[in-house]
């Protein structure tokens, strides 16, 4: 281990390498001072305008905006990121409105997520545009730089809508704001009127509609009909506030409510939006039948996934795995995922708004005689045999087949020595929200089960075993499916159950189609019928919403309107006197269009806003526990066709949710409030009503 | 015939010598009786000395009855009387003694002895480091460096991540020989010679990255002397501490009925006899879920074999070391273990009289396997798994079944999910060469280059499973596919940095009274990283990438790891002494970094610190009275140091290509043209063309005293730390409407007030030596200044602003109680809302407005994260404490030794989340403390029944959850524990030399024994963030032993 020898042998010649080392010294530090003598290092990946303004980086500065913009689509959600782009779609605006249900939310679910930043941002990225991209004419194009900013406007309208549809009248800004040296005045607007701001709105989309060519350049861009559309909805917004609206004005500005004068002029436009597109799409129908329900059915779910729709105005693609949701995985029915599947709940009151139903005098479904006992049915689709093909397009009854499967729903199953020839008296009387095990009938005969996946079988006496619940609920503790059905609505039909998993759907979301469209159509035309116009542009207003409708009702497969005259100007039904009267309107026609709106847009993220425009939310839901239909089976003369499909007779029990979940929607909710920091940071910028 | 020879001859020298000089014969040794090599004997009063030899022995001619000196490092000098009787065998017996002042410390670039140091500077060496046995230096610290605070946050192998910090001031520099290294963490602590804290001005001459205070590692040398082979190792296993049980089927089942009966609309049962009977009467039985996947102690194991020399003539010297250390997790499929490799060699060679060289090459290889996804994902997975769902479909172990939430089992196991492997290796090598500059005496030139890189390399194998729903009616196995699809990812990345630091230093002495050292020193460093990944989605299930299909590759960069920065700076100090009693130091650096436009580039750090040794004062020094007063020093510092960990490029506009923030899950990095996705551009915040570091000034003053010979030692510290242009944004105050983020601006100010103590004693009795010491220090940071809004109302002013405010101030709510009956909720003075019930928590009505609710909200507690950005959750719950101790106990006694560390944090506090919070969170399952409940004696009763008889708990009945900023939920984490035990046993000397050994110690060791604290059913350590879910802390015992040849 010694280095002895070593160092003498070292020590030998110390001159030599004394002269070394001293100019392996000296090298070293002239070569350390040149290498490292730069602290100016540019970065690696920022880019400047000059590369942005080109072919290629405006569509990498096109696919920032609208990544960014706010489409209420299957990442919608209460849950973060002011409600966008979330995979997690537990809390949903939806919940308030009656169309779904979810374990995850027992009351009000107030939708205020503080969107304004971002949305601030968008607006200010296009506005650096709309400035600035004119001085590149030479790098691009006139016509280039032209369609550029028409889109960047049409972002830009499609933003600050979503800002006004929140919080009404908004500050509103077209240029870039400057920040400079603390100087905080130029960014201190204050709010313009809710009118203002619908106003700006309409003109940006007026812009867009003059400026832009009819066809996109690219799929997933828009174009001038996609302009006009929108502003059929935007315009329908305006002329509800106006007529519906409560004006809040605060130094002479009104923030919220639009001037009831109005309401006509935002109608009109709104009407002949709509009427100029007429032509340049079409309902889906690809595979609609006057005669074959289950087709119509299906033509109706699948307008909703087919690429080539006609109806298909506006949509944002998703493509894996860059750009992904969650939407199959989160919201099929349970053992059509691999994982969730308890969130797409539709409510028995949703699913009474359709035909073909057998119903009450109050518009309820009808499952019991008249004596309280139930109707017995000799297999569980037969109460929905008959229904209008647009709930089974949007609703899974159960019992209907799906990815290769069959809804099996089913709350609980009577022993086997309950015959269904015995009549069974309604377990919990017409609304009570007592529970089930409150009957002792119900106790000592019927087997349920707490989680639909881990369950005790009944043995049949036929040897064969069976699941007391069905393997998508109704549980006992409330998991699975809290209503007796599940959604359809934009669920991949050929996903299969053992692969449909988080962050791998890639559907597009169509965010306007052409019913929307046919129904703002309607609408504005019948309020301006029912308001002193008669007609618009030689259209008969009463007519062309008769038209409207019936296109719509015809393509559903429900039972069309015989007469203009049906849309009528009476009163409407009071709630609890027929089909759909829940839905208020101030007259009879208004609510069946309002009716038709819901039936023909639900779970599209639409209904919420249209309430809050209608101002009914709050009267309509008050207190409000949602219904469900809760399917029971016999076990006697049960036969097991498949694991999820159970052959024998079935009754089927109405009642109030077993969560016994109340819902009311407050008066302060019709706007959100603007955000406190923003408040505090801008002392020109008032508050809304009640906050 | 020998005998009479020697006999002869021992007269002749005796005659001869009683004319002249004798010849003294003798052995030096310690308390055990080893012999101390290379100890000095002098004669007093003459120039002649002799060393003792390997064995202790010494031969010194000296005249007869002279007096010999016999000295020795780290023992007290002694004089003996040569004599007749003695001069042949004279046998010294050296007592240790420890005087601090004697200790050299390694401070920045340099070293000073501890009695002339005027900074606060605490070091701790290796045998000191060493008594606590972890695979993290930083755990080995913990308690035993005043104002050193960790905590560590989990013992998930290879996870090192712990709060670490020097008096509260964030993540402190840290400086491994010379050079600003990352790997304190994978440090070989056999390598480690000593480490030293700069905690105040001291740190001054690392200028701009030394804001939060500079650790320095100094690594071993060869010693001299006879060559050492040193064998050490031990074998141990680790137990969970702190980790709560999940409950069986049947109280789950309690648990969820009644959190349905708890309604007062309509109180319903979830689980109907039904369903409890299969477990009641034995036919189904809960799942373990912690026993299926855990196993109940887990194995680790370190080995290490180092040499360590010098040349005879101490020309050249090295050490050499190499250590393998493993640590297994708790997961039964053995898919979670760490094992790292260590490799140093340091040679220093003295080339001529004049030049020298040190060659320092450092290798860490280290190889985690981790299950595919993170540890704490697997407790939340066991947390909320349902006993009353089986491990497999039917009990079938073909079928794994499908849980509601994720099979724990599963995710553990890398043959069915895959596997998560990282790589790391570092190399670091630095040469250094010193000249001793000709003509000016005391000049030395050194020039240092050091060369680090860092490779991560690192495979993410998912593999895609099924889990199955039996339908136990139709007898099928419904598979559901998880974690697919199969897919490889590689990802590879290198961190190269070089250093050059050219200095020239001065040392000298004139007249004998003025001590004078200089520096002057100038550093230049480069740091880069690259990196690149791939993923395939994989044909068949290999773990590499040629496995994989077309579909869905990738081939990318992560754009935040690739980067380049460099510093320049220039570094002086001058320290004077008069005497070793006036002392002086001045330093100042000037400090140069690539992260700040050119116009900001530049920062001039500057430091002072002054010393007075009162203890050299005459009226000290020659006083008998006071002659106990070994050292007695005052000593006070100012200095300056910075921090340049802003976000880089913030002056720069412009636009990032691609947006890189973008998540396919989330808002996705681009969108879809024409079916095609095409990547966004990022805009970029708006920039600031004034950006810098922050500042920071630190003012510490000290005492420093010994006395009794180093038998009891004191030192005291107190220090402030004030910062300005603290990095903010100004997002708050500028309006929203404004639509851009804007850039961080140096706009906040904040102090950090602290002190500490720590008190040494030590002591010999016989045979019996004991060391006792301990620490204490207090740290708090006040905020000066916060960018924020101004408020609209005194109230929100009161509640939110935080300037001239204690950085930790918890706001919460009051708890009184828990309502005993209806008769208190009826009668209670403040309204109670009608679902009340017995048992649930009676919150303050603070401001006695008779309402509870958010205005009763005042500061209830300390610790919530400093850093932290919400008011309430996770992020800010974070029990770090503000007070932390240690104390330290040594007792040696005829070969045994045992030492004793107990640690221990106060003031703080620590509230937990999600399922340790409540009970069936997301209807999962219900740890076991929740049992301890308020329930009505009769499940089925109606709570809300005035007769309902009630069964008292320490938690409200089930569906009640406690408010989270309630002073309930927000518990108090102080504890004490005893850290680290360890026993050993050296094997005497005497029978060891025969078999040609050194040295053989056997010891016994364990972490964490026992632990004193309020903190219920958990680790007072155990971090409420990631939801509480991190992998636990352990216990451990290890066993193992030290040969030296």
């Amino acid at each position: 281990m010694s280095t002895g020898k070593n160092t003498t042998h070292t020590l030998l010649n110390i001159n030599v390498m004394n002269k070394r080392i001293k100019l392996i010294t000296f090298v070293l530090m002239l070569a350390g001072l040149n290498a490292c003598n730069k602290l100016d290092i540019p970065p690696i990946n920022i880019i400047q305008d000059e590369a942005v303004f080109t072919d290629a980086g405006m569509q990498a500065y096109m696919a920032s905006l609208y990544s960014r913009m706010p489409i209420e689509d299957f990442k919608y959600s209460g849950s973060e990121n002011d409600g966008f782009n979330t995979w997690n779609q537990i809390w949903l605006p939806m919940l308030n409105t009656g169309e779904n249900a979810n374990r995850n939310q027992g009351g009000f679910l107030n939708p205020a997520r503080g969107y304004w930043d971002s949305g601030y941002q968008v607006i200010r990225n296009a506005n650096y545009l709309i400035e600035n991209l004119p001085n590149y004419v030479n790098t691009l194009t006139q016509a280039k730089v032209d369609r550029w900013i028409s889109e960047a406007r049409f972002i830009r309208a499609f933003t600050y809508f979503a800002l006004a549809k929140r919080y009404g009248g908004v500050p509103i800004t077209d240029q870039v704001l400057p920040y400079e040296n603390g100087n905080l005045e130029p960014l201190q607007i204050p709010r313009s009127s809710e009118e203002e701001t619908y106003d700006f709105i309409l003109s940006d989309l007026d812009y867009a509609i003059a400026n832009m060519p009819e066809a996109s350049e690219q799929s997933g861009r828009v174009n001038s009909n996609v302009a006009a559309a929108f502003k059929s909805r935007v315009a329908l917004f305006a002329g509800s506030k106006a007529r519906y609206g409560v004006p809040y004005v605060v130094n002479g500005v009104m923030l919220t409510g639009i001037p009831p004068e109005k309401a006509n002029e935002y109608f009109t436009q709104a009407f002949q939006a709509a009427k100029s597109i007429e032509g340049k799409y079409s309902l889906y129908k690809k595979t609609w039948s006057g005669t074959d329900k289950i087709a119509t059915a299906d033509n109706y779910a699948n307008l909703f996934l087919d690429q080539s729709s006609p109806e298909t105005i506006f949509f944002k693609a998703y493509h894996f795995p860059d750009a992904v949701h969650s939407f199959d995985a989160v919201y099929s029915p349970p053992h059509m995922t691999s994982t969730y599947g308890d969130r797409f709940n539709p409510t028995l009151d949703y699913v009474e708004l359709f035909d073909g139903l057998p119903k009450n005098s109050k518009g309820q479904l009808q499952t019991t005689n008249a004596d309280g006992t139930y109707i017995v049915y000799d297999f569980v689709e037969q109460l929905f045999e008959n229904c209008e093909p647009r709930l089974r397009g949007t609703v899974l009854l159960p019992g209907q087949p799906f990815k290769g499967l069959h809804t099996d729903i089913r709350r609980g199953t009577l022993i086997e020595s309950v015959d269904p020839a015995v009549p069974i008296q309604k377990f919990v009387a017409e609304g009570l929200t007592a529970s089930y095990g409150s009957n002792p009938f119900y106790s000592a005969n019927v087997r349920q089960a707490g989680t639909w996946n881990s369950q005790t079988p009944i043995e049949l006496s036929t040897g064969q075993k069976i699941n007391p619940t069905g393997l998508d609920g109704p549980t006992s503790a409330n998991n699975a499916t809290v209503t007796g059905f599940h959604g359809r609505k934009y669920l991949n039909p050929n996903l299969e159950a053992s692969v449909t998993r988080l962050h791998e759907s890639s559907q597009t979301w169509i965010e306007i189609r052409y019913a929307e469209v046919l129904l703002n159509r309607a609408e504005a035309a019948l309020e301006l019928a029912q308001n002193g116009v008669s007609s618009v542009d030689g259209v008969s207003m009463q007519t062309d919403a008769y038209t409207c409708i019936n296109e719509i009702r015809e393509r559903a497969g429900a039972t069309l309107l015989t007469l203009p005259e049906d849309l009528s100007s009476g009163a409407p039904l009071e709630p609890g006197t027929g089909v759909g009267s829940y839905v208020l309107a101030p007259t009879r026609g208004l609510q069946l269009v309002r009716i038709e709106r819901r039936k023909e847009l639900a779970f599209e993220h639409k209904l919420w806003w249209d309430m809050l425009r209608w101002r009914t939310a709050d009267l309509e839901v008050n207190s409000r526990t949602w219904r469900k239909c809760n399917p029971f089976l016999f076990a006697k003369g049960a036969v097991p066709e498949a694991p999820d499909y159970i052959r024998g007779k079935y009754i089927f029990d109405c009642r109030f949710d077993e969560r016994n979940s109340r819902f009311t929607i407050p008066t302060i909710a019709y706007y959100e409030p603007i955000p406190a920091d923003e408040i505090a940071s801008n002392p020109n910028l008032e508050q809304n009503d009640q906050y | 015939m020998k005998k009479i020879v020697f006999f002869l001859l021992a007269c002749c020298v005796t005659i001869y010598t009683y004319a002249q000089e004798i010849t003294v014969k003798g052995k030096i040794t310690d308390k055990n009786g080893d012999p101390l090599i290379g100890a000095i004997v002098k004669i007093k009063g003459s120039s002649g000395g002799a060393s003792t030899d390997a064995n202790g022995q010494f031969t010194i001619s000296a005249p007869p009855n002279s007096l010999l000196t016999i000295s020795y490092i780290g023992f007290a000098q002694k004089d003996v009387q040569v004599s007749n009787a003695n001069f042949n065998n004279l046998n010294v017996i050296l007592t240790e003694e420890r005087l601090d002042l004697d200790e050299v410390v390694v401070v920045g670039y340099g070293t000073q002895k501890k009695a002339t140091l005027t900074g606060a500077v605490s070091s701790i060496s290796s045998e000191e480091l060493n008594t606590t046995k972890t695979s993290n230096v930083q755990n080995m610290m913990t308690g035993k460096l005043p104002g050193v605070r960790v905590v560590q946050k989990t013992s998930e192998p290879g996870d090192f991540s712990n709060e670490f910090d020097i008096r509260g001031f964030g993540s402190p520099l840290v400086v491994v020989d010379g050079v600003p290294r990352g790997t304190l963490t994978r440090i070989d602590p056999n390598e480690i010679e000593s480490i030293s804290v700069l905690k105040d001005a001291s740190a001054a001459v690392y200028g701009v990255r030394a804001a939060n205070g500079v650790v320095l590692i100094t690594t071993k040398k060869g010693q001299s002397g006879k060559p050492r082979i040193t064998y050490s190792n031990y074998i141990g296993f680790q137990k969970a501490i702190g980790l709560p049980k999940p409950i069986g089927a049947i109280d789950r089942y309690t648990l969820f009925n009644e959190r349905s009966m708890h309604s007062v609309d309509g109180p319903t049962l979830t689980y109907d006899d039904d369903d409890f009977a299969p477990f009641l009467n034995g036919t189904r039985t809960s799942t373990d879920w912690y026993g299926e996947v855990m196993n109940s102690t887990a194995p680790q194991s370190q080995h290490n074999l180092s040499l360590s020399g010098a040349s005879k003539d101490q020309s050249i010297d090295y050490y050499m070391n190499a250590g393998y250390a493993s640590q297994e997790g708790y997961w039964k499929s053995g898919s979670l273990k760490y094992d790292r490799y260590n490799f140093r060699t340091n040679v220093n060679a003295k080339i001529t009289e004049r030049i020298s060289a040190s060659i320092k090459l450092n290798g860490i290889v280290e190889d985690k396997m981790n299950p595919i996804v993170p540890s704490w994902e697997i407790f939340r997975m066991l947390w909320r798994a349902q006993p009353n769902e089986p491990y497999y479909a039917n009990d079938n172990p073909d079928y794994l079944y499908k849980p509601t939430f994720l099979h724990p089992g599963a995710y553990t196991q890398k043959e069915l999910s895959g596997y998560a492997k990282d790589k790391n290796s570092w190399i670091q090598s630095q040469l250094s060469l010193d000249y001793k500059v000709p003509f000016i005496e005391g000049l030395l030139a050194r020039g240092m280059f050091s060369y680090d890189t860092r490779f991560n390399d690192n495979l993410n194998y998912r593999k895609e499973f099924d889990v199955y729903d039996y339908n136990a009616a139709s007898g099928d196995y419904v598979p559901s596919s998880n974690n697919g699809p199969d897919q490889v990812r590689r990802s590879y990345g290198n961190t190269p940095s070089t250093l050059l630091q050219l200095s020239l230093n001065y040392d000298k002495t004139f007249r004998g009274v003025h001590n004078v050292k200089g520096l002057l020193l100038y550093e230049r460093t480069k740091n880069s990283g690259d990196n690149f990944y791939a993923s395939r989605v994989l044909g068949i299930p290999l773990p590499y990438l040629f496995a994989g299909i077309s579909r869905d590759q990738v081939a990318n960069s992560d754009i935040n790891g690739i980067f380049t920065n460099a510093t320049a700076a220039l570094v002086g100090r001058v320290n004077y002494d008069y005497k070793g009693k006036y002392l002086a130091e001045f330093s100042f650096r000037n400090d140069a970094s690539s992260r700040f436009p050119e116009i900001k580039r530049e920062g001039f750090f500057p430091g002072v610190s002054l010393g007075w040794r009162i203890s050299e004062e005459g009226f000290i020094k020659n006083s008998p009275a006071l002659s106990f007063i070994n050292n007695l020093k005052l000593r006070a510092s100012y200095g300056q140091v910075g921090d340049d960990s802003a976000v880089a490029y913030q002056f720069i506009s412009g636009y990032d290509y691609p947006y890189i923030n973008g998540s396919n899950s989330g808002l996705p990095g681009g969108h879809v043209f024409d079916g095609d996705f095409i990547n966004s551009i990022g805009f970029r915040v708006t920039p600031n063309p004034n950006i810098t570091w922050y500042t920071s000034d630190t003012k510490n003053i000290g005492l420093d005293a010994e006395f009794w010979g180093g038998k009891f030692g004191l030192t005291f510290d107190a220090f402030r730390r004030s910062r300005s242009g603290l990095l903010a944004t100004r997002l708050v105050t500028v309006p929203g409407i404004f639509g851009n983020p804007l850039p961080q601006e140096n706009l906040n100010s904040d102090e950090t007030n602290g002190m500490e103590l720590a008190l040494t004693h030590r002591n010999t009795l016989g045979n019996f030596g004991y060391t006792v010491s301990g620490n204490v220090a207090l740290t708090r940071t006040k905020i000066i200044f916060q960018e924020r809004n101004r408020d609209g109302n005194s109230y929100s002013n009161w509640r939110n602003n935080s300037t001239n405010r204690y950085n930790d101030i918890w706001f919460g709510y009051g708890y009184v109680g828990q309502y005993q009956d209806f008769n208190q909720i009826a009668n209670y003075d403040v309204f109670t809302g009608r679902a009340t019930l017995p048992g649930d928590y009676i919150y303050e009505d603070w401001n006695g407005d008779g309402v509870f609710d958010e205005m009763d909200i005042h500061p209830i507690a300390t610790s919530i994260n400093a850093n932290s950005t919400a008011a309430a959750g996770a992020d800010a719950r974070r029990n770090i404490p503000l007070m932390t101790f240690g104390m330290n106990l040594g007792l040696d006694y005829k070969g045994f030794d045992l030492n004793l560390l107990f640690q221990g944090g106060a003031l703080s506090y620590v509230s937990y989340g999600e399922q340790l919070r409540q009970p069936l969170a997301f209807d999962g399952n219900a740890l076991d403390f929740f049992l301890d409940r308020w329930h009505p004696v009769d499940p089925k009763a109606d709570p809300y029944n005035p007769a309902t008889e009630w069964v008292s708990g320490y938690n409200a009945y089930t569906g009640t959850v406690i408010n989270e900023l309630a002073e309930r939920s927000i518990q108090n984490g102080a504890y004490i524990r005893l850290k680290s035990a360890e026993l050993g046993y050296s094997l005497p000397k005497s029978i060891l030399s025969k078999a040609g050994v050194q040295s053989l110690r056997v010891f016994a060791n364990a972490y964490n024994l026992f632990t004193i604290t309020g903190v219920k059913g958990l680790d007072p350590e155990h971090p409420a963030e990631v939801y509480g879910y991190l992998y636990p802390l352990s216990q451990t015992f290890n066993f193992g032993a030290s040969l030296t040849f």
